[in-house]
């Protein structure tokens, strides 16, 4: 972090212009696994952004008594916590949902958004700001990640949020869905399509 | 017609040529009309060889498959409704109850060409116009010329089609191909991946149901056959003790050489493609090292497996004659494999990356039970591996020569 | 003195107080969710036996438990029924890996090692109090992940009622159809014996020939997830599972 930010661009460049799914590629595992459809997707994202902002914040608070020697080990320390609690929530509260994301959350841990905001970001700069950084990046995994999920959840079963809006053969409409996006790798083609447009919108207005 | 160009000389028909701003009509012109000037200076060029006559001659080789295909599709209607089956009821059938009257027993060659070409016509259409007007898309976008690939695009992805197929499946397919596969990387001559295949692979996988159901193979109402590499996928044909030589005093294996089976249009037929292939090669456009390598790596494989079979999964006891003449093999091998963008460029590497495509083929025939056909995947794989191929090629040969130099 | 995070000591000390506030995070949530968690894995046991039951429907999903299950304890070797204390909250995870209460398998088709001597089984009534329906725990390994579930067969000990499958890991979006209420629709109705009395229920790929009593439709891409289950079945009404019970209940004439 060379120059200082405003929080404004704290809080939006990491959802555009510095996304962290489409500009550095980060914690795509998961953004392929749990984008099939929108309600996972939304799900998923509220647990990043809980993990992110809460590891974010707590790091940041203690960054001046973290050993230097055993930085990652803390870190990672407090991000499993979280996540670990956030598992239990879950499948408290949905306990289908839970089941659906199956191992997905509990890779929340090893999800490279978070320990790099944690490492780039929450070590060196003061809580609040952090807690903005950790919004922004959060906000940016889940535009990606729903996205992604509206289209794959759209074409491959002609459903959102499970509600039939485009009525399929099997149900006596139209529509003959396309098994393609309900497998992950149709994630590959949108994530690079997001990141096309993403890259052309920004070209453009670099010249402007 | 000439336009004056900022060179010094007066303008030539070449110069003309290479004018910008003249993309589409372009195109269609110099179809006809090549350009006739040829370098004067000490540069010279042996033959004005570029990518349309390239494309023009592939189309040429490809012409005996294509023939045959049609001749065949007709053929196996025939014997689906000798069989007994009912005639479709679209359009393509009342045109050509219109025209012939009907399909009958006594039906012959022409009238079965004719019936083929009524179902193959519409596909390549609908695959050239969708092509074209990608490649005009992205030429105006671009500001760039239209180049003739789509062409040949068009042509392989319309033969590896089942005949009874939904047209707009065909533009979908195709559109997949064109536009992520070979326009998104920068269009002719940067695509690393086969865009025929491309587009055949997003409907494989996007509309199972529809492209791998075996009533789509037959140009009749509710017939269901199968290729023979769903036979022995099931298990309803077996190689038990058929050494790889007895294909040749076996009439089904003569049969399916010729191409008289079930099959996706232009692919049934070994003998045809092998012709055009032969052609294909002698004109160098194919390089022989990957047909070799193809070769060569579906027949170790073919063998191993035959060795390595418990005799449960027919496909592993298949012998390699009858590898090369079902499916797609024959068609993937000489047309698809040696697509000149996508291969590996060292020579060696060709040889690899053919021996590459030759054994994933196998693999994917014995070892994936769900999708028998091995050749459009391996050749996607080895379209992958081809730039490593060359970096291990180029590596391999900076440390024969630092050696050689005692460095 | 001043504290050195960076000295020997002062990274011992981090390191235990920080494991120390985590393991109190996580304990402090696990403890708060647990009678949550308690009471919502017996309803969920509950409602899972309802469904293999085909009972379905029901608002009152404890009461109608209450009133028409009975769990009870099945010894797998003899095919004795045995009474036990509070036997809704009973460990079958713990009982069948615990070297005390289980036993080695010896032909391991469903590849779960060892299983429990006594496992629990639910005995469904209708509303005569004549037996309706007999609910069997079945779990067998999948793709990736042990699948458990729950198998009812109706009075004549053949015909499946229903079927649940509540836990596996199985691939997300590909596996996960073991679960989807139009799969397991199919399973109703079919048999699980042959006419020899032999373990017959099959998943097939593809689709099930039509008279086919015994063969449920398979998912193609999830063969090895449709495989695992079949498996699962065949081993738990085979003669290492309940074979022995399921005959003296027969020869009882339920």
């Amino acid at each position: 972090m060379s120059a200082v930010l405003s929080n404004r661009d704290l809080l939006l460049k990491p959802v555009f212009a510095n996304n962290p799914v489409a500009m550095q590629v980060l914690g795509v595992c998961s953004a392929l696994a749990v984008s099939n459809s929108m309600q996972t997707a939304l799900v998923m994202t509220l647990a990043v952004t809980f993990v992110l902002v809460c590891s974010n914040f707590f790091i940041s608070l203690i960054r001046a008594l973290i050993p230097n020697s055993v930085r990652i080990i803390a870190q990672m320390t407090i991000i499993a916590s979280l996540v670990i609690v956030v598992d239990m929530v879950l499948q408290d509260v949905a306990p289908d949902l839970s089941k659906q994301l199956s191992v997905f959350v509990s890779l929340i841990i090893t999800n490279c958004i978070v320990m790099g905001r944690a490492e780039a970001f929450a070590m060196k700069e003061p809580p609040h700001l952090s807690v903005l950084d950790a919004l922004g990046n959060a906000a940016g995994y889940g535009f990606i990640l729903l996205s992604v999920a509206f289209v794959r959840e759209l074409l491959g079963s002609g459903t959102l949020f499970g509600h039939s809006i485009l009525k399929t053969i099997e149900q006596g409409g139209w529509y003959l869905p396309n098994e393609m996006f309900k497998l992950p790798p149709s994630a590959f083609f949108l994530i690079g399509v997001i990141i096309w447009v993403v890259n052309i919108a920004q070209r453009k207005r670099a010249k402007a | 017609m000439s336009k004056p160009t900022e060179s010094k000389s007066k303008p030539t028909a070449q110069d003309a040529y290479y004018a910008p701003g003249l993309t589409i009509k372009d195109y269609f012109r110099s179809l006809f009309i090549g350009h006739g000037a040829s370098t004067q200076d000490t540069v010279h060029v042996r033959d004005a060889i570029e990518v349309k006559r390239t494309m023009t001659l592939v189309g040429l080789c490809l012409l005996p498959a294509i023939l045959f295909g049609i001749y065949n599709t007709g053929l196996q209607a025939q014997l689906a409704i000798l069989a007994g089956s009912a005639p479709l009821d679209n359009w393509h059938q009342a045109l050509y109850n219109a025209v012939f009257g009907g399909l009958s027993e006594s039906t012959g060659i022409v009238g079965l060409m004719a019936y083929g070409l009524i179902y193959y016509l519409p596909i390549y259409l609908a695959a050239l116009i969708t092509t074209i007007f990608w490649e005009m898309v992205f030429a105006k976008a671009r500001r760039q010329q239209m180049q003739e690939g789509f062409f040949v695009t068009a042509l392989l992805f319309s033969l590896c089609l089942p005949a009874n197929i939904s047209l707009w499946l065909v533009v979908m397919g195709i559109s997949f191909g064109v536009v992520v596969a070979k326009e998104l990387f920068g269009g002719m001559g940067y695509n690393f991946l086969n865009p025929a295949l491309a587009g055949l692979a997003f409907i494989y996988f996007a509309y199972p149901s529809e492209v791998t159901t075996s009533a789509q193979l037959v140009a009749v109402d509710g017939y269901s056959s199968a290729t023979t590499l769903a036979e022995v996928a099931a298990n309803k044909m077996k190689f038990a003790d058929y050494p790889w030589y007895h294909a040749f005093s076996d009439g089904a294996w003569w049969n399916a050489f010729l191409g008289f089976e079930v099959g996706a249009i232009g692919e049934t037929s070994a003998l045809a493609i092998l012709l055009g292939g032969a052609l294909l090669l002698l004109t160098r456009l194919a390089d022989w090292r990957i047909v070799v390598g193809v070769m060569l790596g579906m027949i170790a494989t073919s063998l191993l497996f035959n060795l390595l079979g418990d005799g449960k999964n027919a496909m592993a006891a298949m012998p390699w004659t009858w590898h090369l003449v079902t499916g797609g093999f024959a068609l993937g091998m000489m047309f698809m494999a040696t697509d000149p963008v996508t291969t590996a460029y060292t020579r060696p590497g060709k040889l690899m990356f053919g021996i590459l495509v030759g054994a994933m083929t196998i693999l994917i025939r014995v070892a994936n039970v769900k999708q028998p056909e091995g050749i459009m995947l391996a050749i996607l794989f080895a379209n992958l591996w081809a730039p490593l191929l060359d970096s291990l090629v180029a590596r391999f040969n900076i440390k024969r020569r630092l050696k050689r130099h005692g460095l | 003195m001043a504290f050195n995070k960076d000295s020997i000591l002062g990274t011992m000390t981090f390191t235990v107080v920080l494991c120390l506030v985590c393991s109190f995070m996580i304990t402090g949530t696990a403890d708060v969710l647990k009678e949550r968690k308690l009471v919502k894995k017996r309803n969920e046991l509950m409602q899972n036996v309802l469904i293999a039951a085909d009972i379905k429907d029901v608002s009152d999903v404890k009461g109608t438990f209450e009133a028409r299950v009975r769990p009870v304890m099945v010894d797998i070797a003899s095919g004795e029924m045995i009474e036990r204390d509070n036997i809704l909250d009973f460990d079958e995870r713990m009982a069948a890996i615990n070297p005390d209460t289980s036993s080695k398998i010896a032909k391991d088709t469903a590849r779960i090692k060892t299983r429990a001597n006594q496992v629990r089984v639910f005995k469904v009534l209708d509303e005569q109090g004549q037996l309706q329906a007999l609910v069997l725990p079945v779990y067998g390994k999948g793709l990736w992940s042990i699948i458990y579930g729950y198998v009812g067969v109706k009075a004549d000990l053949n015909t499946i009622s229903g079927a649940v499958f509540y836990e596996h890991g199985e691939t997300p979006g590909i596996g996960d159809f073991i679960n989807h209420d139009d799969w397991l629709a199919k399973w109703q109705g079919k048999q699980i014996f042959n006419a020899k009395g032999d373990v017959a229920f099959k998943i097939v790929k593809g689709e099930a020939k039509a008279g086919d009593k015994s063969a449920v439709d398979g998912v193609s891409g999830a063969t090895r997830t449709g495989a695992g289950v079949a498996k699962a079945v065949q081993f738990w009404f085979g003669p290492e599972g309940f074979e022995t019970f399921l005959g003296k209940l027969k020869a009882a004439g339920v």
